[in-house]
């Protein structure tokens, strides 16, 4: 069962998007409203590896990636001043990189496969605990793929980048109770698809 | 000693808790929902379960299997952010009137070039300073040739205005500028962006006056310590 590898497992890895202190940002959006160029890069290079991240569970293309980040981006570039401060400013970005990738991929909601190659990575190099993580992660990563493309980017926000549920109702435009019955369905979804690739 | 209490659980808050579950993961829950789930779970080991559940699947979160590179993305939105007008593309158009704002927006400069200006203002005067000083301090020492200029031609070769345009001032702008005031290029860009012009002597100071009307141009200055401030 998936129980019985947890104690293999290693702590939880830091998640960026909780608790990120935004006031460095919200400068930086300021000074791009302005035109600052440079103040853009630094906002670029630092959503960069979050977006990237948070885009691999809707696709595994790389140069499709890199095409809605900059999309994306180029949206943050040219409305900055339409950011009203109304929610956070990772809320406003992460809600434009959303919409631009379920335009970009035609929202097929295809199943995202896990490549075994590309999960195990290093792991027949590594130490039988490693090992068993990376089996882990490997396990997460299909059951992840095959839920509903909607459940698996809650799962995604939520778990893996630590934001709070009112700050993915506002990147997923949905209301918040229905967001949360959401989770709660993709969990269950989850745990059954989980044990079914332990047998 | 076990009292035997049986403990009974509110189905109505099992429900709320289990719904909120995934953001005790991380804290994100407001005081009052961790209180009621943190009292729910002394409780519930149905809820205890799950949420040791999700934090073994938080553990386990799945490597990437896209290779974005930021520097090649970054390089290939460099080049679509080039010929955006950022003040023009943020605001609706608005005819002709709102592109004169814009252009006057970009022309006029930010805080920090006042004091870049100020600073090429001195290294200017300080230039034409040395200019003026040179020929009567240190005699000629080379000759070119036999050839002996003419007084007008002396002078047109030397230039009698320093100038400096705004660092956005477009080569159309500038071409214009001088043919406008009769202005001929003796020298420039010099390392602080100015030029040395020729003014005919006759209108010099009529048109150094003008030149200074002009937007584009930051500072005019004579070179021959003449009139025209």
């Amino acid at each position: 069962m998936f129980g019985l590898l947890r104690k293999n497992s290693e702590p939880p890895q830091a998640k960026p998007g909780h608790g990120r202190d935004e006031s460095g940002d919200l400068r930086l959006i300021g000074q791009i409203v302005a035109g600052d160029r440079r103040a853009f890069e630094t906002l670029y290079r630092s959503y960069f590896s979050r977006l990237a991240r948070f885009l691999d569970r809707m696709t595994h293309n790389t140069a499709l990636i890199e095409e809605i980040i900059n999309d994306a981006m180029l949206v943050v570039w040219r409305r900055a001043d339409t950011f009203d401060h109304s929610c956070k400013l990772s809320t406003w970005i992460f809600s434009i990189a959303y919409r631009t990738a379920l335009k970009a991929i035609g929202h097929r909601d295809e199943p995202v496969d896990a490549d075994p190659d590309l999960q195990h990575g290093d792991a027949m190099h590594e130490p039988e605990a490693g090992f068993i993580q990376q089996q882990l992660q490997q396990r997460v990563a299909q059951a992840l793929g095959m839920l509903p493309l909607e459940q698996r980017m809650v799962v995604n926000l939520t778990y893996y980048h630590g934001m709070g549920y009112e700050e993915i109702a506002g990147i997923m435009e949905c209301p918040v109770n229905t967001f949360k019955t959401r989770m709660f369905h993709a969990r269950r979804r989850l745990k059954t698809l989980l044990a079914d690739t332990a047998e | 000693m076990k009292t035997g209490k049986i403990v009974e659980i509110d189905a109505s808050t099992h429900q709320k808790v289990q719904k909120l579950l995934p953001w005790m993961l991380d804290d994100s829950l407001s005081t009052a929902e961790q209180r009621m789930v943190r009292d729910h779970l002394l409780q519930c080991a149905e809820c205890r379960a799950d949420l040791d559940w999700q934090r073994q699947v938080q553990s386990a979160q799945p490597a990437m299997q896209a290779e974005p590179d930021v520097e090649r993305a970054f390089a290939a939105l460099s080049e679509r952010l080039a010929p955006v007008n950022r003040a023009g593309s943020a605001r609706p158009r608005q005819g002709m009137a709102a592109w004169l704002q814009n252009v006057w927006r970009n022309l006029r400069p930010a805080p920090w070039q006042h004091w870049a200006m100020a600073a090429q203002c001195a290294v200017i005067v300080g230039l034409g300073l040395v200019l003026l000083k040179s020929p009567a301090d240190a005699p000629a020492q080379f000759h070119a040739l036999s050839a002996t200029p003419s007084a007008a031609q002396s002078a047109a070769a030397a230039g009698n205005v320093m100038v400096l345009f705004k660092p956005e001032t477009p080569e159309r702008e500038l071409r214009r500028i001088l043919q406008a005031h009769g202005a001929h290029i003796v020298d420039g860009p010099t390392v602080t962006d100015a030029y040395v012009l020729y003014l005919p002597p006759a209108g010099r100071d009529a048109a150094l006056a003008a030149l200074r009307r002009e937007r584009a141009v930051a500072l005019a200055e004579p070179l021959d310590g003449g009139a025209g401030r």
